[in-house]
This record gives C-alpha cells, structure tokens and sequence, in this order.
C-alpha cells in the first residue's frame, strides 16, 4: 500500500462520521483522495463555480465563506483537522454554496464528486455517513440562523469572546489563527466592524471585559456568559 | 504568548491616504512609497485609532481573547 494511502486512511478515520465505516470503504476511499497544498489566504474554491469535490482538511485551517457583492464577506465556518466541507455540491451535484480559503498553510485532501457517487452507491455505509454530515451541517445552519436572526451583536460577541478565550486557552502554542481582528469578528457574526466597536466598548464599560494591548481579557465570566445567553 | 502581535496592513487595499497616519498618535505609521507601513512598531501602543480612520478597511488590529486566569 503507498504511503500516500496509508496516510489518507489515518485522516479518514479522523472524520467523525466515517470512523464506524468497514475497513474496505475506507480504503477505497483513501485510494480516491488526492492532496493539496494551500498557501494561508488561498482560495480553495469560489461559490457558484462547478462542483469542486469533497474535501476533508489534512492540516491547517479553512473558512467558508459567503461575500455580498459589496464585497461584505460572511464567515459560515471555521474548520480544522478531520473536518470535511462541500458535501451539498457534491451531493447535489450544483456549484458550490460557498467560497473557501485557507485561514493558514493547509493541507487538504479532495475526492472527485464522481468517485464518492460511485462508492456511495456501492456501500450503504458510506451514503449513511454522508447524510450524517448533511444533518451536522444542517443543525449548524439552523443555529447560525437562530444567532443572527434572534440575538443581539452584543450577545453574539459574548459568545464569540468566550469561544475564542476557550480555544486559546486550550492551544499548546499560539498562532495567527488563534488571534482575530474587528473585522473577522464582524465578518463571523454578521454585522460590520463598527457595530463589533460599540459593542466591546459597551462591555468594557460594564467591566465585563478589559483591553490589554493585543490582548482582550475576560474580566467576568459569569457576567458575559449571562449576556451572550440572554441574546 | 510570545506571538508579536501588530496591526496588519494590506498593501493591495491601501490607497495611502494617509488618514491612518493622522489618527496614529504615537507615530509608528509612515506612508513609504505611497503605501501605510508600520515604519516604527516599538512605538505601537494598541491604540486602535488607525483601523476606523481606514476608509477601506485596509488596516486590521489582531487580539488575542484570553479569560482573566490565562493572562
């Protein structure tokens, strides 16, 4: 067996809905996946573009992302190791709902939308963990549309700073993407960069967070908490 | 965290206006060549007056969210 393959049957496994898939699929999977490379800030695709396959991120990270045509970008999600994307345009056999670059060096691996119909066919198993994902998908969706519809910016914010203190907390080394500007956190929770400004402002002033240069600390976590769940 | 951490400039946005400049009280930032560069990063202070005077959204000032316990 190629290394190449032996490799990509180890990152199969890391995908949390193929993990109960018979040894067989995956290897027949892992014979179709290809590797790329991606340069942080490279676009991976472009919505509305053919289908450009079914992709599961090796190393690195990736957002999908929707842009208005004024250019206002919508992050939909982050994505790290063992996360797969694309799946409606693969299934569906559409364009693309969304564009995706990478957030940082990454490594992808992509199967042709051909070759998953092909297997998905061929094995049940493989169909059933492909509709899993849609569900994932669809339940993260139906939040995101819960967050923008329902909450206030400043009880989304509250969400997002106690998500990334959590994920920097828990971060062996910090990088890059560890850290996130106005601008990105306008552009993950659907609003502009001045309205994030008022609303850190608007918590610093309640004391509940405080600005230590590049750093913004939870000051109150228990109060923030109760502001991102009251919406 | 031993990440330095500055404010990013993207020179494909940037029309050098120089409004970032005129909002940057401590004087780290220059036009060179037309562009906004950080010419001075010792003398960066986290201000963040540089990124609303941006008409184009070319300059963005990174942070890292940590709870007060992690600091």
């Amino acid at each position: 067996m190629a290394d190449s393959t032996v490799s990509a049957l180890g990152l199969l496994r890391q995908v949390p809905y193929f993990a109960s898939l018979p040894e067989h699929v995956l290897a027949a999977l892992a014979q179709a996946v290809r590797f790329r490379r991606y340069a942080r800030g490279q676009v991976i695709f472009l919505e509305r573009e053919p289908c450009a396959g079914f992709f599961i991120v090796a190393a690195g990270e990736v957002k999908i992302f929707k842009l208005s045509p004024q250019g206002r970008e919508q992050i939909l999600q982050h994505l790290g190791p063992g996360h797969t994307f694309n799946e409606v345009a693969v299934l569906d056999g559409g364009p693309n709902p969304a564009s995706a670059s990478a957030l940082t060096d990454a490594t992808l691996c992509c199967i042709r939308r051909e070759v998953i119909r092909q297997l998905a066919l061929a094995h049940p198993e493989l169909a059933w963990a492909l509709i899993e994902s849609l569900a994932q998908r669809a339940r993260h969706l139906v939040a995101m549309v819960e967050d923008l519809s329902l909450r206030s910016v400043k009880a989304r914010l509250a969400r997002l700073l106690l998500a990334e203190a959590e994920r920097a907390s828990q971060a062996d080394t910090l990088e890059r993407s560890h850290l996130i500007s106005q601008a990105e956190m306008a552009a993950r929770l659907g609003t502009v960069r001045e309205m994030i400004g008022r609303a850190l402002r608007d918590l610093a002033e309640e004391g509940l967070i405080t600005f230590d240069r590049h750093r913004i600390v939870i000051a109150d976590r228990n109060r923030l908490q109760e502001v991102a769940e009251l919406g | 965290m031993d990440l330095m951490v500055l404010p990013e400039i993207n020179l494909q946005l940037c029309t050098g206006c120089g409004d970032c400049i005129k909002a940057c009280e401590p004087r780290a930032l220059t036009l060179v060549g037309g562009k906004a560069v950080l010419a001075h990063p010792e003398l960066c202070q986290y201000e963040g007056g540089c990124e609303p005077a941006c008409p184009v959204g070319a300059i963005q000032l990174p942070y890292l969210v940590v709870f007060a316990k992690d600091r």
